[in-house]
């Protein structure tokens, strides 16, 4: 140890490191992504500035691939540009290079034959349009705006020298997903087909099913940065034209860097923050949108995600399945009760056992009141930690389940489930019907066809559950009608959260049960459709003409 | 307000009739006529559809308007802002005055330890939730709500059918005819809907079809306050039906449903704190409409947490200060009348006046 550091003083030389604050910066960058600058007759310039814009000394990825273009005898600089991994290499090779690169024989060709002879080739940009480029999706662009959004998109983009417009060629070929089965909304009967992250993908499979003309896809692009495509789809002669153009004004006045998911859409274009509560219907079925759209919906789909918005969408809508219009009536009704039976075990059942134990004891017959009493005997703590003890595990082991690999998140469920509990009741921390309890309201909650809907409920019944063990059912009533009358307030796109059930418009909206499909003749009168028939009275025609 | 369909309309009127019914007006009917409250009740009930229908006829020169408009109309803003005051007054007692019955009854059976200040506040706070809310969710809730609780009220009735008896309805006229034909009469402030639905045409989506809401809603309300007092009636003798509890929850206690729940009133009180949660709801939007036409406030939400203050207030006070039997009893009758008398006669007034300047 150097004695003589002991006595002297050195001020410490401390790393510190302190983001700065980039407010000012922020906005001039935003500014600067807003690019108005045109393409330049330079080829040199042009190609700085792209350059600049890609950071091509840092970027990897970014191909620009300069060479010469004969064309009339004369030399042209040019260059091509896109972004390797996102273009179809032999495609650019085979279609545009090859073509370019190559001399150009017909304009020495005196003898060509005389239709060939009619493309003006006066004009340059028109010449390497009509001749020398043989794709079928090519434009001309002389926005940078534009041409630098494309290339992100996968596009390769030639500049020429002499030239202030660029050839924009979808040459698009990266790698995605196949078609494969839906994840989550599963059905037995149903189509099954699922969307992909791909846009023009997801379209094509609502194109193929819709297979009408009046379908109308309208393409916006969110996000000052990413530039994120996005679908706005409805049916031109049923949607109703307010809901369309509230849906095209909200995506068209929202100011982000960045759009990544539909779900950062959906919490973007909703009313209001609704406690919580789903306001926007997210599918991953093409047959659900179609339906939907059938019915004079809108549906949004944004590249890179395989879900879809549908708008708007009412509480009935999430407690419905993709299977009930598959199933006879009397089975889809059947399971829509148990549906609704299974919303109120989540929401209220651990709060209505924790009333009853706690106020209300008279409810229940004597004998199960002892069997209750005596299975709770050896338990040392309050019936509300028992309760939320269980739950948060609950919660815990199926959190845990989704989280780990898929091997072993259903042995992940068994052991919480049977070992956990088995342990925790012969332990005497929980008492016996109170693991029947949780399990039951745990079941329910899976019963529940929507994630964000049975999310809702199940952060929901942590509140019904303090307010039972506060004031047994009067803080359940009180619950229970704040919770009903906030429902009631939300609106999705302008339509009442609860319709068709409140306000009851008319006598013939669709209510909560499905009806046998020959009986839906009219479409829900509160989206307000431009076509309110959707078939004939008699729609099964055979039978009345025998 | 958004306007409103006929058939939340008809839910609204009928939510506020069935708060003072379910727990004020049934025990004091059954208390007053005795074995003749049935006759009491179809008399009130004639009377009531013909009160209505006067309204409705008188207000179909002013179709879509609000009464408060009417009363400026008839006697400028000095007129509107008393009429307003007036009815503002009614709302807010016939909230406090229900709200304290409710609250007393569950201190009684449930709540014993805890202090009813506790139990209001709790409502209250349901109140301010509900003023808050945006689209009229308090109004929706309530459509959806209402036909629950009438469901509740003919179970109950048609749970207790064995347990009736029938010879509880004899003598016929009971006190005798001036009690339940004269002095009966006064029972009408059961029927809460009527003051409604002076502020209900300038709500409506369809002003045209007030006429047929309004007796409609009006009708309901006879068969609800018919199918409980019958209930209470037939069940009890005088000294249950003058009791502190309101004897529709002791009704419930007789039930026997099965092996399994053993007593029903648990249940019972729920769907009961429900329906008064709607009744509170519906009266406290009604009472910040009048705020906001008698003093012009352009955003009425901020003020709609002095308003339930005062409401806390109010049923505090009414609670510790006041023979609740006198209050409900008298003071509560007074007050209808002299609400219902003011608008008939600003209605008259009105119609009057418009004749003269037709002429």
């Amino acid at each position: 140890m150097n004695i003589k550091k002991i006595f002297k003083y050195e001020p410490q030389h401390k790393y510190d490191f302190n983001i700065q604050s980039t407010e000012n910066a922020t906005v001039q960058d935003l500014n600067s992504e807003k690019l108005d600058q045109k393409v330049n007759m330079s080829l040199q310039e042009n190609l700085e500035f792209i350059q600049s814009k890609f950071n091509t000394l840092i970027s990897s990825d970014v191909v620009i691939r300069k060479f010469s273009l004969i064309c009339k005898n004369q030399k042209y600089k040019a260059f091509l540009f896109f972004i390797d991994g996102m273009t179809d290499s032999v495609n650019i090779n085979h279609f545009v290079l090859k073509p370019l690169m190559q001399r150009n024989q017909q304009s020495k060709n005196k003898s060509a034959p005389p239709k060939t002879r009619q493309i003006n080739l006066s004009s340059f940009a028109n010449y390497i349009y009509n001749r020398l480029i043989p794709y079928n999706n090519l434009s001309q662009e002389t926005e940078f705006d534009k041409i630098i959004s494309d290339i992100n998109s996968g596009n390769c983009v030639l500049f020429v020298d002499t030239l202030n417009i660029a050839f924009d060629i979808d040459a698009k070929g990266f790698k995605q997903r196949s078609i494969e089965r839906p994840q989550i909304e599963n059905v037995i009967k149903g189509p099954q087909e699922a969307f992909v992250e791909n846009i023009r993908t997801n379209t094509s499979l609502l194109r193929r099913l819709v297979n009408n003309q009046n379908l109308i896809i309208e393409n916006i692009e969110i996000g000052e940065l990413s530039k994120t495509k996005c679908a706005l789809c409805y049916m031109q002669n049923i949607a109703n034209g307010d809901l369309i153009t509230e849906a095209k004004f909200r995506l068209n006045n929202i100011s982000i860097d960045s759009l990544i998911s539909s779900g950062e859409l959906e919490q973007l274009i909703q009313d209001g923050p609704s406690a919580g509560i789903p306001q926007i219907l997210s599918t991953e079925r093409p047959d659900k949108c179609v339906k939907a759209m059938y019915q004079g919906r809108a549906v949004i789909l944004v590249n890179g995600n395989p879900y879809a918005l549908i708008i708007p969408s009412v509480m009935t809508d999430f407690l419905a399945s993709p299977e009930d219009s598959n199933l006879v009536p009397l089975f889809a009704n059947f399971l829509k009760v148990i549906r609704l039976i299974a919303l109120i075990i989540t929401l209220l059942l651990p709060g209505m056992y924790i009333a009853v134990t706690n106020f209300h004891q008279e409810l229940f017959p004597t004998e199960l009141l002892f069997s209750i009493l005596v299975a709770r005997e050896n338990v040392p703590f309050p019936i509300i930690f028992e309760l939320l003890l269980m739950e948060v595990s609950f919660e815990l082991i199926r959190e845990g389940g989704l989280r780990t690999p898929s091997a072993i998140g259903s042995t992940l469920g068994i052991v919480g489930a049977l070992i956990l509990g088995d342990a925790a009741v012969s332990a005497n921390v929980v008492s016996p019907i109170l693991i029947i309890v949780v399990a039951i309201t745990g079941l329910s909650s899976f019963v529940i066809p929507n994630f964000s809907f049975g999310f809702h409920l199940r952060v929901y019944r942590f509140i019904f559950t303090i307010l039972g063990y506060i004031c047994g059912f009067l803080g359940i009533g009180i619950g229970i009608y704040v919770y009903l009358a906030t429902i009631c307030s939300i609106k999705s796109f302008g339509v009442a959260y609860v319709s068709p059930i409140s306000p009851n418009i008319s006598g013939f909206s669709l209510k909560y049960f499905v009806p046998p499909f020959w009986k839906q003749e009219y479409r829900n009168d509160f989206l307000a459709p431009k076509k309110q028939v959707s078939q004939d009275k008699y729609s099964m025609k055979w039978k009345k003409n025998n | 307000m958004e306007k409103i369909n006929n058939k939340e309309a008809i839910s609204l009127t009928i939510s506020c009739s069935l708060g003072i019914t379910v727990f004020i007006s049934s025990q004091i009917i059954a208390s007053e006529c005795l074995s003749s409250s049935l006759i009491n009740t179809g008399f009130i009930s004639l009377i009531a559809m013909g009160l209505t229908a006067i309204i409705c006829i008188l207000y179909k020169k002013f179709i879509g308007i609000s009464f408060l408009d009417i009363t400026e109309f008839v006697g400028g803003k000095f007129l509107k802002f008393i009429v307003g005051t007036a009815f503002l007054f009614y709302f807010i007692f016939t909230l406090a005055i229900v709200l304290c019955k409710a609250v007393n009854c569950l201190q009684i059976v449930y709540y014993p330890m805890t202090h009813p200040n506790y139990t209001v506040l709790l409502f209250v706070i349901t109140a301010a939730i509900a003023c808050n809310l945006k689209n009229n969710g308090f109004l929706r809730a309530t459509f959806i709500l209402v036909p629950i609780v009438i469901v509740a009220i003919f179970f109950i009735f048609a749970g207790n059918l064995k347990n009736f008896n029938y010879e509880n309805i004899f003598p016929l006229m009971g006190n005798g005819v001036k009690a339940t034909f004269i002095e009966g009469t006064t029972n009408l402030f059961t029927f809460g809907g009527i003051a409604y639905i002076l502020f209900l045409p300038q709500n409506l989506k369809r002003p045209d079809k007030f006429m047929s809401v309004s007796l409609i809603s009006t009708a309901i309300s006879s068969i609800l306050l018919t199918f409980v007092t019958a209930t209470i009636i037939l069940m009890f003798n005088k000294n249950v039906t003058s009791g502190q509890l309101f004897p529709l929850y002791i009704a419930v206690r007789y039930i026997e449903f099965g092996t399994f729940f053993q007593r029903l009133d648990s249940a019972f009180l729920l769907i009961m704190n429900i329906a008064i949660c709607s009744f509170l709801g519906i009266y406290s939007n009604l009472c910040l409409g009048i705020i906001k036409e008698i003093t012009n406030i352009s955003d009425i939400k901020p003020l709609s947490y002095c308003f339930v203050l005062l409401l806390y207030a109010s049923t505090i006070l009414i609670d510790a200060k006041f023979e609740l039997e006198f209050m409900q009893n008298i003071f509560f009758k007074i007050l209808f009348f002299c609400v219902i008398s003011l608008g008939l006669i600003i209605l008259i007034l009105a119609n009057l006046k418009k004749e003269f300047q037709h002429e």
